[in-house]
């Protein structure tokens, strides 16, 4: 009877050979959630495009109509100059302002402290992709939307949260941090031009760019029972059982592009 | 923690003798840590709810949901038999989850694709025959996912549910014979 198991296994894992990576599942969660945000934008009246790793866009009529997605070491934003075979991303302009911005996947941002901390899914001005694709590099930096994603077996734990938290937190550059961070702020900065702009502006305290960003942990399954402390101060939605077509990754997708709708000029 | 039924290996290892090694360790994990209280559903959207409002309002305290239990429960062991249903439910929705969560992402990066192509005029034929192909680098080789493969994995499912079934029923019933 187990040869009928194995049978059946070897269909499935012979037809989606990234189901034999121990991250495959882990990627496609994430590549769920960053398309379903992306697609969502677009039937809210943003203009979306896919867009290889060299910065041009992938349309419909293409001979390479590959979407890369970011696999291997966790690296930060790879040279333009080195092709189109490396990480692509997801752009999406606000129509009419023309405010323009990319989904990220994977990409490492440098903290205050000069760790490296990886997003799952990060949306940051386009400029700051521009200026990235010139030299490579890590962005400097909060992103202005960041989703952890989860796609282990077991509920998540307040682990998750502090592990979170901790990260967003080096990655914040508050207006106290002003005297011993670069400034002006380098061009791969997230806050691209100056900290003044109403927007970008550097906030007074943690909790000012707590409120100013939209954090979310997305999990497959669900959290232990409290283990979703720390959300409402630090602004960190959980979100849990996200998996096609149930309401729990409507309601994440929902979230996620009202903000966008909402607060990105 | 549960100790792990020796009539479980044959599943791990044919786990790993395909090449998902990573869903047998998901099985063996899952068995040890035992059934944990979850966040009920209404109380994650109240959290969610809760963090939305908190950033409305000026208070600097973190909003409690009352619902919330102040502390989390001992978690239940998977024992027996019970753990030959768990594991064989566990993989078959795992995998089904992961190809429906493949299949979504390709038809999601696909209509990013074609909603301006279809606006430019482009045949919504030749729209849907230029299908996107997903890469995806792992640490030894990039793996090529297109949809027709997908649909394919997923036509396999309802096999992989009806074996594993048979093999529950057999195992359960071999141990009520001994």
């Amino acid at each position: 009877v187990i040869n009928d198991v194995r049978a059946a296994l070897d269909s499935i894992l012979g037809n989606t050979a990234i189901l034999r990576s121990a991250n495959g599942a882990g990627r496609i969660f994430e590549l769920f959630v960053m398309t379903g945000i992306a697609a969502r934008l677009q039937t809210q009246g943003f203009d979306v495009w896919l867009q290889r790793s060299d910065g041009t866009q992938i349309s419909a009529g293409d001979s390479d109509r590959r979407f890369i997605q970011r696999g291997g070491a966790p690296t930060g934003v790879l040279p333009a100059s080195l092709g189109p075979d490396n990480a692509s991303v997801i752009g999406l302009s606000r129509l009419p302002t023309g405010s323009v911005w990319e989904i990220w996947n994977g990409i490492q941002f440098q903290g205050r402290s000069g760790a490296t901390h990886e997003i799952d899914i990060a949306v940051v001005p386009r400029q700051v992709g521009e200026e990235l694709r010139q030299i490579g590099g890590s962005p400097f930096g909060r992103p202005r939307v960041a989703i952890e994603c989860k796609d282990v077996g077991q509920p998540g734990t307040v682990d998750e949260m502090r592990a979170f938290v901790a990260r967003l937190y080096d990655l914040s550059v508050l207006q106290g941090h002003r005297s011993y961070v670069p400034y002006p702020p380098p061009p791969q900065a997230i806050f691209p031009g100056t900290f003044a702009d109403s927007f970008y502006a550097s906030q007074m305290t943690y909790w000012d760019e707590n409120r100013n960003s939209f954090n979310v942990v997305a999990r497959r399954t669900g959290f232990v029972a409290g283990a979703t402390t720390m959300t409402s101060y630090f602004n960190i939605e959980p979100h849990g059982n996200i998996t096609v077509g149930s309401t729990q990754a409507i309601a994440l997708v929902d979230a996620v592009s009202q903000w966008i709708v909402n607060c990105v000029p | 923690m549960a100790i792990l039924e020796p009539r479980l290996l044959p599943l791990i290892e044919t786990l790993a003798e395909v090449g998902a090694d990573w869903l047998a360790f998901e099985v063996v994990d899952g068995i040890r840590a035992g059934k944990v209280a979850e966040e009920h559903l209404e109380n994650l959207a109240a959290i969610q709810d809760a963090v939305r409002s908190a950033k409305l309002e000026n208070f600097r305290t973190e909003k409690r949901v009352s619902a919330v239990p102040p502390s989390v429960s001992p978690a239940v062991s998977i024992i027996g038999d019970d753990q030959i249903r768990w594991a064989a439910e566990y993989v078959h929705k795992r995998l089904s989850d992961a190809l429906s969560m493949l299949q979504a992402s390709l038809d999601q990066l696909q209509s990013i694709v074609s909603t301006p192509a279809l606006r430019d005029g482009v045949s919504p034929d030749i729209v849907a025959s230029n299908e996107i192909t997903l890469i995806v680098p792992g640490d030894e080789e990039k793996f090529s996912v297109r949809k027709a493969d997908t649909a394919e994995a997923i036509a396999s499912l309802e096999k992989l549910r009806k074996a594993l079934s048979s093999w529950e029923a057999s195992t359960r019933e071999r141990s009520e014979s001994e």
